[in-house]
């Protein structure tokens, strides 16, 4: 760490070079526009916040508005080999855009273009739009994405290609890597490449796959093109328990295997994490919780509310109404219940997000809250993406102990060690869409196997200066973990 | 420094920025610095000695437009308790110009105030143009406080209201004070703005009317909520002009109680309309009935826009625009333009001066009313 990180050590040789190409105003080594880039959204960084000087800030913010400016600076960059990290929305939750050597942060949010291609059923937009105003305009022609991530108000859309991120209603819409069509985007070294909006091409590899969840490590995404989908005639909610979460997977399992058009959300709340709605609403205490959210033409939602009914009451599932799912409808972007345990001096809450196939999921489940169990205060699991062979596991950890940030910050951090420790062992992915940044790069290998390497060896042939967000994908730097 | 904010402060420092979906000022200037919750931690920072206390630091906080789009969007307001950074924002720009960083308008605006007691510059004109507008009707101990935005802006808007009252045979008295303080407070002139706010104070309450009625939301917002934290008392009655109109001319009789929206006076005008909440109407004072209520009975048509009440996109600053280039406050407006062009009404009517002056120069100045005028433009005289 550098020992004056408020001071900008940044080389005058090359800011002079950055503002040739770069206007004056877009260029900063003002400490306020340093600071408001150096933190993300997860608890780590905050704890940081909360103890006094922010310990990593980079050295100048950029905010370039053309991919030509970009590719520009990462040919400067290069020649002087310095570090650069890509700036969204500030959303990420696994400390993706840590300035631990300071070095050049480009904010991306001037990139703003957009062009409506109705007919071929797609928007291009700049990666700097906020999804849910890129949402708001989509609604204005008649038209949704179905990208609804919980963090849509903050986050941009190049940040959802770059975690590989994931909305909401999942089933119906898709993964992001389902939604993306092209992409434009600058190599680390300089080099703009694009790719084709082709619906599907047999022509080689897929090179959007080189930038989901390529998290800034790849090169920088100046521009995507997404699906959208004219916008539902209408949605619809059921909500049923289960004596089990068991019953409830068996349950998905079945709905699953039906493929139903209009099956936009499927969530699946154990039997601790349901416990508050299922008092609110005065369930059967002790019973897992599901709720299926339907979204389009309103004949066949009706079908296949019937169909997934049916599936249900075969699994013991009792039927509740839909009242629970249109409050969680309306509440479900808050997350002001892990900021509040964060805030506390000693405290630190988030979520950790993994998935598994069906015959692992369970096994997963279990293994994963019995590690946690001896260290954190609260642990919620629930199930909120499936898919034809698995689904995702989203576990909610609060952990309130010792005396300071530091300590919540050491303890939060060994409960993600052993958390993800155990769903490796157990057979899952240890992360299903928010990326894993620095604070996950420790299991990349028993992730990936050989693929690390493949991984590591595409990275040395795009970014021989190793320039690119270093740390991330455990590829070029020390992890953080 | 900020003791009174060091909740707020640690909250927003480190909360997950879902109010930059709503801000103006990141939506147009598109960098992270003006994110509100990035502001805050800037003024945290400030607070704790971190950072020194700079002019790009004060330059980064006159980037709010005191909307209150943030607090709409605040991520603890989903269950009922949102966090408002507005006032830290005005509190830091108070610290700033104490510190002695005096940015060139903040200069220019210091001037403005030595010289004419308010941000806008040399109302008197105005004052007295509206003073001679005010011809008939009896004293019946109303007076009518015309703020220095609106007489320097839209003037023509109260001109109407006093027509009208004059109609219903009422002659207020027009108040010879007409700032409030609440522009200065929010531009950090905190202590100019408290001396305005006890003048004011000092003048109402000689005055021999029993009753105020202000023109414009946000002087309402100011005496009645301000004015409080102050400890500062007005006597009179306190009523927002809308809701005196909405009081004067609502048919209060029995008979009228299946259509009690109906105005006495009024002819219906076959137009489509729509309304624009402003700022202060729709989020500092959530008073979305009273405006809807007498323009559907003016007009035939009425049409929400696409973002309405409290989630309305504002059409121009909240408070008085110090350190708001032109640039933004064009795109601000050019920003709800494009929904009202969507809505495709023969009018929009407003009740703030801010957002009727923005919709006059940035849109079409035939298509625009404030209520008032509305009023006035349906007004027919009752047989005797």
């Amino acid at each position: 760490m550098k020992k004056e990180v408020y001071k900008s050590n940044f080389n005058e040789l090359i800011l002079n070079e950055i503002k040739k190409i770069i206007p004056d105003e877009a260029v900063s080594v003002d400490i306020i526009d340093r600071l408001a880039v150096a933190h993300g959204a997860f608890n780590v960084e905050y704890k940081w916040i909360q103890s006094g000087k922010y310990p990593y800030i980079p050295d100048v913010v950029i905010w370039p508005e053309t991919t030509e400016q970009v590719s520009e600076i990462l040919k400067i960059a290069n020649k002087y080999k310095t570090v650069v990290i890509p700036y969204g929305g500030g959303s990420g939750a696994v400390m993706g855009s840590v300035f631990y050597n300071g070095g050049i942060c480009i904010d991306m949010k001037k990139f703003t273009k957009l062009v409506f291609n109705e007919k071929g059923m797609s928007v291009s937009a700049g990666a700097g739009w906020n999804i849910a105003q890129l949402e708001d305009e989509l609604n204005r022609m008649g038209f949704t994405m179905g990208h609804f991530p919980q963090s849509m108000y903050s986050a941009t859309i190049a940040g959802s290609v770059v975690t590989n991120a994931i909305g909401t209603f999942s089933t119906k819409y898709g993964k992001f890597d389902d939604m993306l069509i092209a992409l434009e985007a600058v190599l680390p070294t300089g080099e703009i490449m694009y790719t084709k909006d082709s619906p599907k091409a047999s022509t080689g590899i897929n090179l959007n796959h080189l930038f989901l969840g390529s998290e800034g490590a790849y090169g920088i995404c100046t521009e995507v093109t997404v699906k959208i989908w004219p916008k539902p005639e209408a949605r619809e909610y059921s909500v049923y328990t289960f004596k089990t979460t068991h019953d409830g997977f068996e349950a998905i399992r079945r709905i699953m295997a039906t493929s139903l058009s209009t099956l936009a959300v499927v969530r699946l709340y154990d039997e601790f994490e349901s416990v508050f709605t299922i008092n609110k609403f005065n369930f059967e205490k002790g019973y897992a919780l599901l709720y299926l959210g339907f979204e389009g033409r309103e004949d066949q939602i009706e079908v296949d509310i019937n169909i997934s009914d049916q599936c249900c009451l075969k699994e013991g599932g009792i039927y509740k109404g839909d009242e629970a799912a249109k409050h969680w409808e309306r509440e479900r972007f808050d997350t002001s219940y892990g900021l509040d345990t964060t805030h506390l001096y000693n405290g630190a809450a988030e979520s950790l997000e993994v998935s598994a196939s069906w015959d692992k999921l369970e096994n997963v489940w279990l293994a994963m809250r019995n590690a946690l169990a001896p260290y954190a205060q609260l642990i919620h699991v629930h199930f909120s993406h499936v898919y034809h062979t698995g689904g995702n596991l989203y576990c909610i950890i609060h952990t309130i102990r010792g005396e300071n940030p530091k300590d919540a910050e050491k303890i939060f951090l060994e409960c993600v060690r052993k958390a993800l420790d155990a769903c490796v062992i157990a057979g899952g992915s240890v992360s299903h869409h928010h990326g894993i940044g620095t604070l996950k790069s420790k299991w990349m290998l028993a992730e990936h196997n050989n693929g690390f390497e493949v991984m590591k060896k595409i990275k040395k042939v795009l970014d021989p200066n190793n320039i690119m967000n270093p740390p991330v994908l455990g590829l070029g730097g020390e992890a953080n973990v | 420094m900020f003791n009174e904010y060091n909740k707020l402060m640690e909250d927003c420092s480190m909360c997950n920025d879902q109010c930059v979906y709503g801000c103006p000022a990141f939506t147009i200037n598109r960098t992270t610095t003006v994110y509100p919750g990035r502001k805050v931690y800037l003024a945290y920072s400030l607070a704790r000695n971190e950072i020194d206390c700079t002019e790009s630091l004060a330059k980064s906080l006159y980037q709010c437009c005191s909307c209150g789009l943030c607090k709409t969007y605040c991520v603890y307001g989903i269950k009922g308790d949102p966090r408002d950074p507005i006032p830290l924002f005005h509190k830091a720009r108070y610290e700033i110009i104490k510190r002695g960083i005096k940015l060139d308008y903040v200069k220019d605006a210091e001037v403005r105030i030595n010289k004419y007691g308010n941000l806008y510059g040399d109302v008197s004109i105005a004052l007295s143009e509206l003073k001679d507008s005010n011809i008939k009707g009896e004293e019946v101990g109303i007076i009518y406080l015309v703020d220095a935005e609106s007489l320097m802006i839209n003037s023509e808007a109260s001109k109407a209201a006093i027509t009208l009252m004059n109609k219903k045979n009422i002659k207020p008295i027009i108040s010879d004070r007409f700032e409030s303080g609440y522009d200065l407070k929010a531009n950090g002139f905190l202590e100019e703005a408290i001396s305005m706010a006890k003048k004011m104070a000092e003048y109402l309450n000689k005055s021999s009317a029993n009753k105020l009625v202000i023109a414009s939301p946000k002087t309402y917002y100011a005496i009645k909520e301000w004015y409080k934290e102050l400890g500062i008392k007005i006597k009179q009655e306190v009523i927002l002009e809308i809701d005196f109109f909405y009081g004067l001319f609502i048919v209060p009789c029995d008979e009228y109680k299946s259509r009690p929206y109906d105005l006495q006076n009024f002819i219906k005008t076959d137009k489509l309309v729509a309304y624009h909440d402003g700022s202060f109407m729709a989020r500092y004072l959530k008073n979305y009935d009273a405006p809807r209520m007498i323009i559907k009975s003016l007009f035939t048509q009425y049409q929400e826009l696409r973002t309405n009440k409290e989630k309305a996109r504002p059409l121009a600053s909240a408070v008085y625009p110090l350190g708001i280039s032109e640039d933004f406050l064009k795109k601000l407006a050019e920003r709800r333009i494009i929904e009202i062009k969507d809505a495709n009404v023969d009018y929009v009517i407003t009740s703030d001066a801010q957002s009727y002056a923005a919709l006059k120069k940035y849109w079409n100045k035939e298509k625009v009313l404030s209520i008032s005028e509305a009023l006035l433009m349906n007004y027919v005289e009752m047989e005797k």
